[in-house]
């Protein structure tokens, strides 16, 4: 592609205690591109996902969003807070604001971090819980929602801050199998608006289907990395291999979507 | 010794009388109670540095003396301290000396009360708040703290309670509440069994409106934020 990526992360590392769980990360994500990170358990992907938005503090690495660099390791709390508001997270549990109503959960972000007037906030969290689907409940409760419904909030609340990048953490491995299709296609009709999404996923069928690139890590680097096609149809690693056989060689149907 | 009941009646309006006093104690020490107990508490969980310590110290102490204790100390030995600094407050009247030892006492219980309420609640709460750009004092604000309150509510219900209960010593420093009238009136009339069972009616009153006030308010926070 030719722009100048949107994301760029150089030399990440990352331990808990003394165990290594990410060992030397460079990724760079392109505007309106959609990156699907896999790999096994353990691989890393999730904390490589916290690290982008200072949930977890990475050891090492540099990171620029848009026009904003920052040092991974020694970033202040104002550099942090203006970075976080550059991204929004969908959590894999959901994490809706409990104490807040549907309608509240969407517009406390804009209100509160951004200083929108409460009008403006509530015509963008309309706007946007109609665009995942629910235009309804708006003054339930997180607790009176179904999993597919608090994880549609969830996206809405994400979408409703505008962020160069949205990451997604397996938003739909807490879900109902049947649910999961419902929350997949919110995400690919996202996708498709041309907002750049990473997405840490298991699912590789959807991985495969939506994602323009996908990035293969294991042991806590990127193993591989390259279009669906290239990693699933004809992957150069041996590890990448046994990963997505199961997927391609269809021996375990629950990955296709 | 027999009950006389003409003494209870005619002692029922002198002792109700002093019940605003016994409830300012209580409402005084709640309120400045919450307000330093959360300071108390924020100190701790933020690891401010020497607060924290200070914090922890304070909390241990108050905990650990009995009120009777804090009491005297405050009333005898803070206007030694202050003297040193120049400000006399040894003509103040006692009520300020009992309203500051039971807001003391109060924080410190309800330090630990909101100490381990907001670690109630779940860390994911503030991850989410910082995803969507919150700083940690608007989380807090906004997150955090108001669900903490639902599950903080039973045990601040029965702190209070116990404070109702523990004013019962403020005569001791010839405050004249309840209690003080009671003794007072007793060592006119020679009747305190009569006033100790009218004052017992009025703590067990206000025991059960606290309790049923407490019970209400679970009730409502409950069905507005169930966690899960």
């Amino acid at each position: 592609m030719p722009h100048e990526p949107i994301l760029e992360v150089t030399g990440l590392r990352k331990s808990f205690g003394k165990t290594p769980v990410l060992t030397g990360i460079d990724l760079a994500v392109q505007p309106g591109e959609t990156v699907a990170l896999l790999g096994p358990s353990g691989s890393g992907k999730t904390t490589l996902l916290r690290c982008l938005n200072f949930l977890e503090r990475a050891d090492a690495g540099t990171l620029r969003i848009e026009e904003q660099r920052v040092d991974l390791r020694h970033a202040h709390s104002k550099q942090i807070l203006a970075l976080r508001r550059r991204t929004a997270m969908v959590f894999q549990n959901y994490d809706l604001f409990l104490n807040k109503t549907v309608l509240q959960n969407v517009t406390e972000g804009l209100i509160v971090a951004r200083k929108v007037s409460k009008d403006e906030a509530i015509a963008t969290a309309r706007d946007v819980l109609s665009q995942v689907g629910l235009s309804t409940r708006l003054d339930a409760r997180p607790h009176e929602l179904s999993g597919g419904q608090q994880q549609r909030v969830g996206i809405a609340r994400a979408l409703a801050i505008k962020p160069a990048v949205l990451l997604f953490d397996e938003p739909t491995s807490a879900l109902d199998p049947e649910k999961v299709q419902e929350i997949l296609d919110v995400i690919r009709a996202v996708a498709q608006t041309g907002m750049t999404l990473l997405i840490v996923t298991h699912k590789m069928g959807f991985a495969y289907e939506v994602a323009h690139r996908v990035v293969f890590m294991e042991g806590g680097e990127i193993v591989e990395q390259g279009t669906p096609a290239q990693v699933f149809g004809a992957p150069k690693q041996e590890r990448t291999r046994q990963f997505v056989s199961r997927f391609t060689e269809g021996k375990a149907p629950e990955y296709f979507i | 010794m027999r009950l006389d009941w003409d003494t209870l009646v005619y002692f029922f309006p002198k002792l109700l009388a002093k019940l605003p006093l016994t409830i300012s104690i209580v409402l005084v020490a709640t309120v400045f109670g919450l307000l330093l107990g959360l300071a108390l508490a924020l100190a701790r969980l933020e690891r401010v540095p020497v607060l924290r310590q200070a914090s922890g110290v304070l909390v241990s102490f108050l905990r650990g003396t009995p009120i009777i204790v804090q009491m005297f100390l405050v009333y005898f030995g803070l206007p030694l301290v202050l003297q040193t600094v120049g400000v006399d407050i040894r003509d103040w009247d006692k009520i300020w000396f009992v309203y500051l030892t039971y807001s003391l006492n109060a924080a410190a219980f309800f330090s630990e009360i909101l100490r381990s309420s907001i670690g109630a609640v779940p860390k994911a709460q503030w991850d989410a708040a910082a995803g969507c750009g919150l700083t940690r004092a608007q989380t807090y604000r906004r997150i955090v703290l108001p669900q903490s309150v639902a599950i903080a509510l039973p045990a601040t219900g029965m702190t209070i309670t116990g404070l109702l209960q523990d004013t019962s010593l403020a005569f001791m420093l010839g405050i004249v509440d309840v209690i003080g009238q009671v003794k007072a009136m007793g060592s006119i009339t020679g009747h305190l069994l009569e006033g100790y069972i009218v004052a017992a009616f009025f703590f067990v009153v206000l025991s059960l409106l606290l309790e049923r006030l407490f019970h209400r308010a679970e009730k409502k926070v409950t069905l507005r934020q169930r966690t899960s």
